[in-house]
């Protein structure tokens, strides 16, 4: 769709502010916002030049294309200033309070802490019996829902889960579970820098960074650049666009920023010699440690990874509460309990039904039926209207008696009379002639075609 | 004696009634020589034979009827249960002896069982040797529930949680790994680590388990307890698996293992009830420690539930403090010594100056001036003479030791045996009136029992005791234990002075347990000895990051070589191909097997051949790192230099070695012309390393120096036919340049063979022009 995955709109706002939102709330100050690619970084940093107004101090960076996020990580090192990193992926919308999680990974003063949520279905439910589940993280607790002791992304079925031993000995029970997912938000300590650089094997943070870390947190070896605790500890934060199989995304971003270092203890490591029983549970929890952060059940966390999973998040967030807590930024017509703008225009019996989001300057003629959709600034539409599920961006123009189900339109695409479109993407500035139907297609230009897949 | 209290556990009265088979033998070798002479269920715990500890608890639990299974010393065991009272006819509890003395497994007597029909409902199967307070009633009734929903929940596996590592070494069993469905606790995965054997670094569980639920629990900490609830399905499952002997090794890995036939098993985890089952004398010693320090309760001396038989009738004992038991009879001398967690029995004495300490000491025996006894177990009417000392060992009925003797830890006296005057037994001793024989080996256990029943004494009591052994040990451990043994054969009669002493009486026993790790650490393991304080040293961490990416490589390489079926056919074929060389196969066998390879795997002809092909190549070479261990000597030592003449002509001559033997199987399995043709394609993948034998290690690319020649031996072999050739050239002709490098170093070759061809055609023609003529 020529748009970085940063840049797509999710309930009318680049989904990047939303990343940026969280990290501002935070306390974060520095951010290095990661790109794939050179022309996504300056597309991001026209952006942030032209629309952003936020109190971050962005830096944008690009990467090699192909790069994986720990190698997009590696090649950003040196840009990164704090003792600790928050990395995240740009397509994550949480309300789980960012400062929150961060406040848990100091507390347990962690290698690596790893936002994980349940997932909404079951993957067992999803699999016959006999099969082992795809797509799915292998993930092992303790008992306080605290540690991460066993952690195997598993993108195809496996045949078999590999468990270290010391571990099992160590927990005496461990529950492996499959129906927590990862979110691909992670804080990690400084030192996981110097295990980078050190292991230039390991390429994706989720399949090879913290699954090293969770196998190693019991080593005794002591966490590179240790000594470095004494020092003013910062924040590092970097939102990430995960460039994972799907290839959906295409921006990858971090920040850095300072926190209030905390008020140092006197006498702390007299106190560390001293109990020996303090000692030891420093050894059991291991020199490396791994924790997790589960979300609970009321919080929203979700991925828009996909067309499916945007669609999907576009839908959701504009759920009236859950849009207050994200700090979507439109009026809410409560009577209606949707969003739409003041210079909406609406004409004779047209519809708007609830849970939807209308942009400014819009226009809808007579007879429209907008249902669970969002729909972007300046669009007109004809009338005979059906839209459902789907999302339309600025400026798109849709003649009378158009259906839509389950589509995203890009800006500025045309369609003309009567056109059908179902389960259909359509790029930007296109125009679809009247009459057509079309199923589950990507209606593009030619030359937008190779970079516009969303899949 | 007889238990009529109404214990507060237990079924409610409206429950159906419950029925258990408690097995008293436990069918293995662990307790000998002392089960030569009294079966192991009627050794004494604390005072108290350990059949009526079973006994007693599964009335207290309201058991209703209990069949007993007799095997080893099936006379004994009867008539210890007519003396306690228990076949007497009481309301709540029923028991009846079954004797069936030729069963040699847990299996066989569960078959027996079947045969006669008896049981139809639910029931309890335990060993005779098991110590427990559990309430059987809440296990019964999660299992009856489930059995409801589900017909194939089929056995409800009691399991003690929460041991400590220190704990299960002290118990000397096997470690145990367990994987259940957290909510349903059903079992998935049962492994047992023999004891002593270091554990894996990894557990491997199968993915497949989360295809069914979302999360799966991995248990380290959980301890068998021998106590399971029973479908009737059981024994059926038993009669039809006729080659079930164990309930662990073989029940439960087999029901495990078929999964698609739906049947199930669970577990019901004990958290605060005691249970433990006597597997050998290191748990004895934990168990009767257990008993004293009350985790049984209410089965524990001085509440004198438990009948103890003989001439001074029901137990009497009282507690004192820590946890000293004694009985009403006994006779202290002033200056004796009583240590914490002592058990002593009526009409013992114990004279000035003795010390006793964390010991049981049965009734009527004597413990002589300054003798020291630690840690031991002295059954009825042993005597220890002034001055002798006896640490951490099991002394049977009549043992005597003679003054200023020494007893070292770890060792086992049966009974009568007399130690000499100030002799010394070594540590991990076991003695016995009875002789281990030297022609042992050449004997089958049953003969060897009966053979001792004729030369040892108590004739009367070894007749009846052929003891049924489990699947018993090698006999090429039997034999090196017999011949190690030879000294005391020869003696014939005589005890050997040097263990017992001049004026002593027994003869040495040396363990011949199956124990690939050392007979003497798997007796110091088993034995009474106290276990080595501190856990076993932890190795995993220096080594843990090579272990564990070289495990990850191993992983990848696994996970990958089965996510392709054309890797895994590859693996089917050879290894069946390797079997039938390794086993010297006819080769009408070798297609059979091949033929049931391909129709399984729905595959072709020429699939199976190319494989048999490749698999036949790299015999001549050095074995792949992933070749399995049985059949790497089959492959060549050392790959031949294939840049000198000498290394080809040697890799040839050996290809063609095989080629003489294998050539037909190649032939059946070529059906046509586009099967060698596919033939000679994949010989092209197996030189240039290509496709499925990409990074295989099998060094195909060793024959790409002699391609044209390996052709030929082909063709003089017949395996390939000249127009297969032709029809390969004229396909690769028109193939990419990358693609014809092959093609180009087999140009001779098939201009060789066109030629031939073409000559043989003017032949032909002239011999028609002949014929003609």
């Amino acid at each position: 769709m020529n748009l970085p995955l940063a840049l797509l709109p999710v309930a009318n706002q680049p989904l990047i502010t939303y990343s940026l939102r969280a990290l501002e709330a935070a306390g974060i100050v520095d951010v290095l916002v990661v790109c794939l690619g050179e022309s996504t970084a300056s597309k991001i940093s026209q952006w942030i030049v032209k629309e952003y107004r936020g109190k971050l101090h962005l830096k944008v960076k690009g990467v090699p294309e192909e790069s994986e996020s720990a190698e997009a990580l590696r090649a950003v090192a040196e840009d990164i200033i704090g003792d600790n990193i928050v990395v995240m992926s740009v397509d994550l919308i949480t309300d789980v309070r960012l400062e929150a999680i961060m406040a848990v990974h100091f507390i347990r003063s962690a290698m690596a802490t790893v936002l994980l949520s349940q997932r909404r279905t079951s993957p067992a439910s999803e699999t016959k019996p006999g099969k082992a589940p795809k797509d799915v993280e292998y993930v092992g607790l303790d008992e306080q829902q605290q540690q991460l002791l066993f952690f195997r992304p598993s993108p195809e079925p496996r045949r078999n889960i590999r468990l270290p031993m010391n571990a099992l000995l160590r927990q005496k029970r461990l529950t492996v579970r499959t129906n927590l997912q990862d979110n691909h938000l992670y804080i990690l300590n400084r030192a996981v820098l110097e295990v980078l650089q050190s292991k230039p094997s390991l390429v994706n943070i989720k399949q090879d960074i913290i699954p090293y870390l969770v196998l190693h947190q019991h080593s005794r070896k002591p966490r590179p650049g240790a000594q470095r605790a004494s020092q003013q500890p910062a924040a590092a934060t970097s939102a990430n666009g995960e460039n994972g199989q799907q290839g959906s995304s295409d921006s990858l971003e971090r920040v850095d920023s300072l926190l209030n270092p905390p008020t140092s203890v006197a006498g702390q490591d007299f106190m560390a010699l001293s109990h020996s029983a303090a000692a030891e549970e420093e050894e059991s929890r291991g020199n490396w440690y791994c924790g997790a952060f589960v979300v609970g059940k009321d919080s929203y966390c979700a991925r828009a990874a996909t067309l499916q999973a945007f669609c999907e998040v576009n839908r959701e967030v504009i759920n009236t509460e859950l849009a207050v807590r994200l700090g979507v930024q439109a009026q809410l017509n409560t009577k209606f309990d949707n969003f739409l703008h003041d210079s909406v225009q609406m004409g004779y019996k047209t519809t708007v039904a609830a849970g939807c989001m209308v942009g400014r300057g819009t226009t809808m003629a007579d007879k429209c039926s907008i249902k669970r959709s969002v729909l972007g600034a300046m669009c007109k539409l004809g009338s005979n209207v059906k839209i459902i599920n789907s999302v339309l961006m600025d400026g798109v123009q849709v003649q009378d008696g158009c259906h839509l189900q389950n589509s995203i339109v890009c800006h500025n695409a045309h369609l003309q009379e009567r056109v059908t479109l179902r389960d259909c993407q359509v790029g930007p500035g296109l125009v679809v002639s009247e009459g057509l139907e079309h199923r589950e297609e990507v209606l593009a230009k030619a030359a937008q075609r190779r970079s516009s897949e969303f899949k | 004696m007889a238990p009529s209290r109404k214990a507060p556990v237990g079924l409610a009265p409206g429950e159906e009634a419950l029925i258990a088979v408690l097995l008293a033998d436990s069918f293995n070798q662990r307790f000998r020589p002392i089960t030569l002479e009294r079966p192991k269920v009627l050794l004494p715990l604390v005072g108290v034979p350990l059949l009526d500890y079973t006994l007693e608890w599964l009335a207290s639990n309201n058991v209703a009827e209990v069949h007993v299974i007799c095997c080893a010393h099936a006379e004994q065991v009867k008539q210890h249960l007519e003396a306690a009272g228990w076949l007497q006819e009481r309301a709540s509890l029923t028991v009846k002896v079954i004797v069936s003395t030729t069963c040699k497994s847990a299996g066989e007597a569960l078959r027996e069982i079947d045969v006669k029909d008896m049981i139809k409902s639910d029931f309890v199967l335990v060993s005779g040797d098991v110590v427990s307070n559990m309430d059987l009633g809440s296990a019964v009734r999660a299992h009856r529930a489930r059995r409801e929903k589900n017909k194939n929940a089929l056995m409800t596996m009691v399991m003690k949680a929460g041991t400590t590592p220190a704990q299960r070494r002290r118990l000397g069993d096997h470690s145990l790994l367990v994987a259940m469905e957290p909510h349903t606790k059903r079992l998935l995965r049962y492994d047992e680590v023999e004891a002593g054997k270091p554990l894996p670094t990894q557990a491997i569980i199968d993915a497949h388990f989360w295809g069914e639920t979302d999360a799966v629990e991995i248990r380290t900490d959980l301890a068998d307890t021998y106590i399971y609830i029973c479908a009737p399905e059981v024994l059926m499952l038993f009669s039809d698996n006729f080659d079930f002997q164990n309930v662990r090794k073989d029940f439960v890995t087999g029901v495990l293992s078929e999964e698609e036939l739906g049947q199930q098993l669970h577990v019901h985890e004990l958290h605060r009830e005691y249970a433990a089952c006597v597997l050998n004398a290191r748990s004895y010693d934990a168990i009767s420690r257990d008993v004293l320090q009350r985790w049984t309760f209410p089965f524990v001396p001085d509440t004198n539930l438990l009948p103890i038989g003989g001439a001074s009738g029901s137990s009497n004992f009282g507690l004192g403090r820590q946890f000293k038991y004694k009985e009403h009879s006994v006779k202290l001398g002033r200056k004796a010594r009583i240590g914490h967690s002592t058990c002593i029995g009526a009409g013992t004495v114990i004279d000035d100056g003795a010390e006793v300490a964390q010991s049981v000491i049965g009734r009527n025996c004597h413990i002589g001036k300054d003798a020291v006894v630690v840690g031991s177990y002295l059954l009825e009417g042993v005597r220890i003479h002034n001055g002798a000392q006896v640490s951490h060992s099991l002394l049977c009925d009549g043992v005597v030791v003679k003054e200023d003797a020494t007893v070292c830890p770890g060792s086992i006296l049966s009974f009568k045996v007399v130690v000499g005057q100030g002799q010394v037994i070594e540590p991990l001793t076991s003695l016995s009136m009875c002789r281990q024989l030297q022609q042992s080996a050449s004997l089958s256990d049953d003969e060897l029992e009966y053979a001792m029943a004729v030369t040892a004494s108590p004739p009367s009591e070894a007749a009846v005791g052929r003891s049924p052994e489990a699947s018993g040990p090698g006999a090429a451990d039997q034999a090196a234990a017999a011949v190690s043994d030879g000294d005391i054969g020869e003696d014939g009669g005589q005890y050997n002075a040097s263990v017992v002493g001049p004026d002593g009486a027994g003869h040495q026993w040396l363990p011949h347990d199956v124990d690939p790790y050392g007979l003497a650490a798997a007796a110091a393991r088993f034995s009474i000895a106290p276990p080595p304080p501190g856990p076993p040293s932890r190795e995993d961490d220096l080594s843990e990051e090579d272990e564990s990416t070289a495990a990850a490589a191993e992983e990848a390489a696994q996970d990958a070589a089965a996510a392709d079926p054309e890797t895994s056919f590859k693996r089917e074929v050879a290894e069946t191909f390797l079997r039938c060389v390794h086993d010297g196969f006819d080769q009408d066998l070798a297609v059979i097997e091949l033929n049931g390879l391909k129709i399984a795997e729905h595959r072709d002809f020429a699939d199976c051949a190319r494989y048999i092909l490749t698999t036949m190549l790299t015999l001549c070479l050095p074995a792949a790192p992933r070749a399995k261990a049985e059949y790497r000597s089959l492959f060549a030592d050392t790959a031949p230099d294939t840049a000198t003449p000498a290394g080809k002509t040697e890799l040839l001559t050996r290809l063609q070695q095989l080629l003489k033997t294998w050539a037909p199987l190649l032939q059946k399995f070529l059906r046509s012309e586009d099967d060698q043709v596919d033939l000679l394609l994949t010989l092209e993948e197996f030189c240039g390393e290509e496709g499925v034998f990409e990074g295989t290690g099998e060094q195909g690319g060793l024959f790409s120096a002699v391609f044209a020649k390996v052709l030929q031996l082909l063709y003089d072999a017949d395996v390939i036919e000249e127009d297969a050739f032709f029809k390969w050239a004229d396909e690769k002709a028109h193939a990419e340049a990358e693609d014809r490098v092959f093609l180009a170093k087999a140009a001779d070759f098939i201009k060789w063979l066109r030629e031939a061809e073409e000559e043989e055609e003017s032949d032909d023609e002239d011999d028609e022009d002949n014929d003609e003529d």
